[in-house]
């Protein structure tokens, strides 16, 4: 019996004009995963919240959905905010209270489910003090102990650095393979996931353009113009460049491993591959670089949060050169914001020296954009510092067109997408006419649309000569756009390399490309690198 | 913070506890008592809060003994053994015996709460008290984790502003229309958040129907043996000082001091209770070891 079917599915806001869905014809399985992808605005949430009746918006619908569910379970993008109560076992007990469950039935579930997820090691913690991993593995358990048949899950891991989105990931499957409960889940992070699923269905403006096996759906998504395309894993992208005629659609790889066997079949039938790297535009090599001077440099810096915590910074030395991209990229807690804070003088060293080329402007973009944008429009957002910065309207003007942002220029900062937000705080950064860009994690919670957009604008950037240091977990972004890489790890700078050089020379923490065409073509570090002999 | 095996007694067992203890303390000045009370306390203190602490609330409790004591025995004036004048007032043994004593207790029910404050967190008052009231708890609940929330959210709008303009401050004017600014930015971004947190709570079924409540700790056979021991010893140390310890006098002579000395020890017993819980477990793991 199917889970869940859709027939003809069309629903409107409440006075909007046009439908948010139409058309939609879905089934799905018992037992089912099945990932739910398109570009933003393109109605995921919509169809995931009017499946969730307790949650549906308001407004008309046409056609039928039939749930053969009695119970579903919701998990949404942030992990602070679906957090209601502050310590994790009334948290976890939160949703089985409203169920009217007697005490010793909640206990019982409590454990079993605090078993199944892990959570053991911090189950007496109070919810504040919890990673954001932990958090959004904590609201999944809190749902799946209510026992739901039909998961919905909207961009679960948007907002969580790779291995804990990796964790997540893997708390879904175990509850699919080992619980049987149907999951719908929109993501676009897709490496992890993409080859576990069991369909794939692409959205776009309200329509679904395809649905089928991650495999097809993966041949299918090659043919389409760039920037869709960017959404699919590194594999299979080579895949898509380097296919011939012959190849069928199922041998599209999905994963690393994959990649390497349909690599490893090329070679043994006399195909050799490259690397065969266009020209890096715009790029600055390595004695360039140098050669225009230093405009920051920090010298063995010592770091840490109070007087009995230990050292989060350690030797940290960094020098970045006029004009260029500079990547920092460290795992969990290795310093990387703290880094970037000393950096920008939001905080003091307590040993080494920060020294900041003289008269030079830095200034930074935070993780969360929201944490920056103070007025109720784009508009006044833009003019706020108008008057102690001294620029005027028409650089104001210049901004809007230049990021887009004519058309959402009256609309209040939180009513925009991530990757919007995000470009009205860089806008309004880049009013303030700095030298020295600092970012934190600029790629976080952004789909490859928007990441498409920054890599733009931070080239623009580069050719205007302003340079940019940016700390990010996102190696493949990084490998896309950085002149310099360096990688902090237990406090300090651990290496410093030419962009694509550092990936080349690392052997785990790299990019996939990097990972997939060992052997086959050292040197590869984006898709585009891969050729044939 | 040091795990304390008293504290893993149920939230009623530990709050009889106190209550008993503080009770007891304020209604007694008989001298031998308020010296129990107060050692007592101290052992206790140490115990769940280390020696540190314990000489720095000693420093600060023979102030208020020391301050009390001058205070009364300047301007009690009752009581006849004088032990000098001072410009023409007479200065009595008894007047400043009082306000010892007084001090003393005074010293004491501090130290008890201090203690009452490490052991009896606030998660276990809402546990033992939230009973009654499921919904005010909740919200309680609600607000323990809003609150730090926010302030983390405050600390993070002032580090981008501050990111922003690269370190720079500008004038009072600019610095007043910040803060204002920042408040503002953290109710709008609080009230976006709770938008979420209310689907969330209504993904989850919340109000659907009457809701039940779950228990985290429950009365055990031990929980309720260390309650009646705790209840006999209350009794028995109760009787003591409201029956025999109140004939003790200041004026005009100091008399009846050995009154209700007998029921002294059942009264220590009593406050040593989780001491000697700590010390039994120590020995466990010594032999252990």
């Amino acid at each position: 019996m199917d889970a869940l079917e859709v027939k003809q599915f069309g629903f409107t806001y409440a006075g909007a004009g046009e439908p948010a869905l139409e058309g939609l014809d879905l089934n799905l399985g018992t037992g089912e995963l099945a990932l739910l992808c398109g570009p933003a605005g393109c109605g995921k949430t919509t169809l995931l919240r009017c499946l969730k009746q307790e949650i549906s918006p308001v407004g008309e619908r046409t056609g039928a959905i039939s749930l053969h569910a009695t119970h579903i379970g919701y998990v949404a993008q942030s992990p602070e905010n679906q957090l209601v109560m502050d310590t994790v076992r009334h948290e976890l007990a939160f949703g089985l209270e409203n169920l009217g469950l007697l005490p010793q039935v909640i206990r019982r579930r409590m454990a079993e489910t605090v078993n199944f997820f892990g959570i053991g090691p911090w189950l007496g913690k109070k919810v504040n003090e919890l990673s954001g991993g932990q958090k959004q593995i904590l609201n999944l358990a809190a749902v799946t102990a209510m026992q739901p048949e039909l998961l919905l899950l909207d961009e679960p891991t948007a907002q969580l650095d790779p291995i804990a989105a990796g964790e997540f990931l893997q708390a879904v499957e175990k509850i699919r393979r080992e619980l049987g409960i149907t999951v719908l889940m929109s993501e676009h992070r897709l490496e992890e996931i993409l080859s576990g699923a069991d369909r794939v269905i692409w959205m776009e403006k309200g329509v679904i353009k395809m649905q089928g096996r991650p495999g097809e759906w993966a041949a299918w998504m090659e043919k389409q113009p760039l920037p869709m395309r960017g959404i699919l894993p590194a594999p299979a992208r080579i895949w898509g460049r380097l296919s011939e005629t012959g190849d069928s659609e199922t041998t599209c790889p999905l994963s690393v491993a994959q990649g390497r066997i349909w690599a490893a079949e090329k070679a043994n039938r006399n195909k050799t591959f490259a690397c065969r790297r266009p020209d890096s535009a715009g790029g600055i090599s390595g004695r360039d670089s140098e050669a225009r001077g230093t405009v920051l440099k920090a010298g063995t810096v010592w770091f840490r949060y109070g007087r009995q915590e230990d050292f989060v910074l350690r030797e940290a030395s960094l020098e970045i050169f006029r004009g260029e991209i500079h990547v920092v990229l460290g795992g969990n807690g290795s310093g990387k914001t703290t880094f970037l804070n000393l950096l920008a003088g939001v905080r003091k060293p307590q040993r080494g020296k920060i020294r900041i080329q003289e008269g030079l402007r830095p200034a930074m973009l935070t993780q969360n954009p929201k944490a920056m944008l103070t007025a109720d429009s784009v508009q006044e957002e833009l003019e706020e510092l108008s008057e102690r910065f001294g620029y005027g309207e028409k650089e104001v003007d210049d901004m809007l067109e230049r990021f887009r942002l004519r058309d959402v220029s009256g609309r209040h900062p939180y009513d925009l997408s991530g990757g919007e937000q995000q470009k009205t705080a860089l806008a309004k950064l880049l009013l303030l006419r700095p030298d020295l860009l600092l970012m934190d994690e600029p790629t976080k919670g952004l789909d490859v649309f928007a990441k498409r957009e920054l890599k733009t604008v931070l080239e623009e950037l580069r050719r205007e000569g302003k340079t940019v240091l940016m700390v990010t977990h996102d190696l493949e972004f990084a490998a896309e756009v950085a002149d310099r890489c360096s990688m902090l790890a237990d406090g300090e700078i651990v290496c410093t390399d030419q962009g694509k050089e550092f990936f080349a020379s690392n052997l785990f923490y790299t990019t996939q490309t990097n990972r997939m065409m060992r052997g086959f073509a050292d040197r590869c570090v984006v898709p585009e690198d891969v050729a044939y002999e | 913070m040091k795990k304390n095996c008293f504290s893993a007694y149920h939230p009623a067992v530990v709050f009889l506890y106190f209550a008993g203890a503080a009770g007891l303390c304020m209604c007694s000045l008989h001298p031998y008592y308020v010296l129990v009370s107060y050692l007592c306390g101290a052992v206790l203190l140490g115990i769940s809060c280390g020696l540190r602490r314990v000489f720095r609330q000693v420093l600060a409790t023979l102030a208020v003994v020391a301050v009390t004591a001058a205070v009364n025995g300047l301007t009690g004036g009752l009581g006849l053994t004088v032990l000098f004048y001072l410009g023409g007032t007479p200065v009595t043994w008894e007047s400043v015996f009082y306000g010892l004593c007084s001090g003393g207790m005074l010293a004491a029910v501090l130290q008890w709460f201090a203690c009452y404050q490490r052991i009896m967190t606030g998660d276990k008052f809402l546990e033992l008290f939230g009973r009654g009231f499921p919904t005010v708890s909740m919200m309680l609940s609600m607000v323990f984790r809003y609150i730090p929330d926010m302030l983390g959210k405050g600390r993070e709008i002032r580090a981008a502003q501050k990111a922003l303009t690269g370190g720079k401050s500008g004038g009072k004017r600019e610095q007043m229309k910040e803060g204002v600014r920042l408040a503002s930015v953290l109710m709008n971004w609080s009230m976006e958040n709770s938008m979420e947190t209310a689907d969330s709570m209504q993904a989850r079924e919340y109000g659907k129907g009457p809701r039940s409540r779950y228990i985290h700790e429950r009365m055990s056979r031990g929980d309720y043996r260390a309650a009646l021991i705790l209840a006999a010893l209350l009794i028995v140390s109760a009787f003591g000082v409201f029956g025999k310890a109140s004939e003790f006098v200041f004026y005009p002579f100091l008399g009846g001091m050995e009154a209700g000395i007998c029921f002294l020890p059942v009264y220590g017993l009593y406050l040593l209770i989780p001491a000697l819980l700590e010390g039994k477990e120590l020995i466990w793991w010594m032999r252990l070891r």
